[in-house]
């Protein structure tokens, strides 16, 4: 590896770490800020399933079987089935983006 | 019900395997072990105050998503390192950008450290242009090796190899002088 007797010094200096004084506050804020990352992740997995899910059902609702399904009844199921697929493309990508942008607040705090 | 193990006293490897189970306890017992280090080579490689402890805390969380990958091989502190001195760069690159030429860049010999600081790595350090420094951070430092560390500054090996040997005759020289004052003080 480091074949040069001062370079393996200087490498040994290196580990050398400085003392300072708060190394506990530093561990600490590194901990909430570990924690504040891992609440992001959650929300974001939340997130991305939400809108798996919302995907999931769109498909559904654009199938054939739903349609004629929906074609029987009236309400909720005509209206999903009704929908454009943009429109709920657009709403899934802006549900998902507005709670990223919320959600990476946690990291900045 | 069992007892929960003294963390202070389990080896890195231990910790990280705690850690990996989602103990974040463990992982605070890594950090507040290797933090000095990490914080330490940040610092050295040109980062201040505030920002410094931000790098080094990011490195740590990035460490902690990626433990299953710490094997145990080499220390805690030295994989950390790596991923600390990766973050640096990639934070510093515009910086950094314009000072990583192949010229050697003049520090001027009367802006010398302090005779009593020549023994301190710190001190001559500071003596050293960016590039030399965070050239010899990285491969002294955090454990790059010359070609890796090309890859990362996206600069020529030979530039880097430049770096390093300019700044290594720099640091040679302030801290031998800093030996002799000691011996002779």
């Amino acid at each position: 590896m480091r074949d040069d007797p001062f370079e393996q010094e200087v490498a040994g200096l290196f580990a050398a770490a400085p003392a300072f004084d708060d190394g506990e506050a530093f561990a600490r804020r590194g901990l909430e800020r570990l924690a504040a990352y891992e609440r992001l992740r959650q929300r974001v997995l939340i997130s991305v399933s939400a809108a798996a899910v919302l995907a999931a059902v769109l498909m559904l609702a654009r199938s054939p079987l739903w349609a004629s399904l929906a074609a029987k009844s009236a309400g909720i199921g005509t209206l999903i089935a009704n929908t454009p697929l943009t429109t709920w493309c657009v709403l899934a990508a802006a549900v998902a983006g507005v709670a990223l942008l919320l959600n990476r607040q946690a990291l900045i705090r | 019900m069992a007892q929960r193990p003294n963390l202070a006293s389990l080896g890195d490897l231990d910790l990280a395997s705690l850690t990996a189970a989602g103990d974040q306890a463990a992982f605070g017992a890594l950090m507040r072990r290797h933090g000095p280090l990490v914080r330490g080579l940040v610092r050295r490689m040109g980062a201040q105050g505030s920002t410094a402890d931000d790098i080094a805390q990011d490195a740590f969380i990035a460490a902690y998503t990626g433990i299953g990958n710490y094997r145990g091989e080499g220390s805690f502190g030295g994989w950390v390192c790596r991923i600390a001195g990766r973050m640096y760069v990639r934070k510093a690159r515009h910086e950094l950008r314009y000072q990583l030429t192949d010229q050697p860049i003049e520090t001027g010999e009367a802006a010398g450290p302090e005779p009593g600081l020549l023994m301190d790595l710190d001190a001559a350090l500071k003596t050293l242009s960016a590039a030399e420094r965070v050239c010899v951070s990285l491969c002294s430092g955090a454990g790059y090796s010359h070609p890796e560390a090309a890859e990362l500054l996206h600069i020529p090996l030979g530039t880097v190899k430049s770096h390093v040997k300019r700044g290594l005759d720099k640091l040679r020289q302030r801290l031998e002088t800093g030996r002799q004052e000691r011996a002779n003080a």
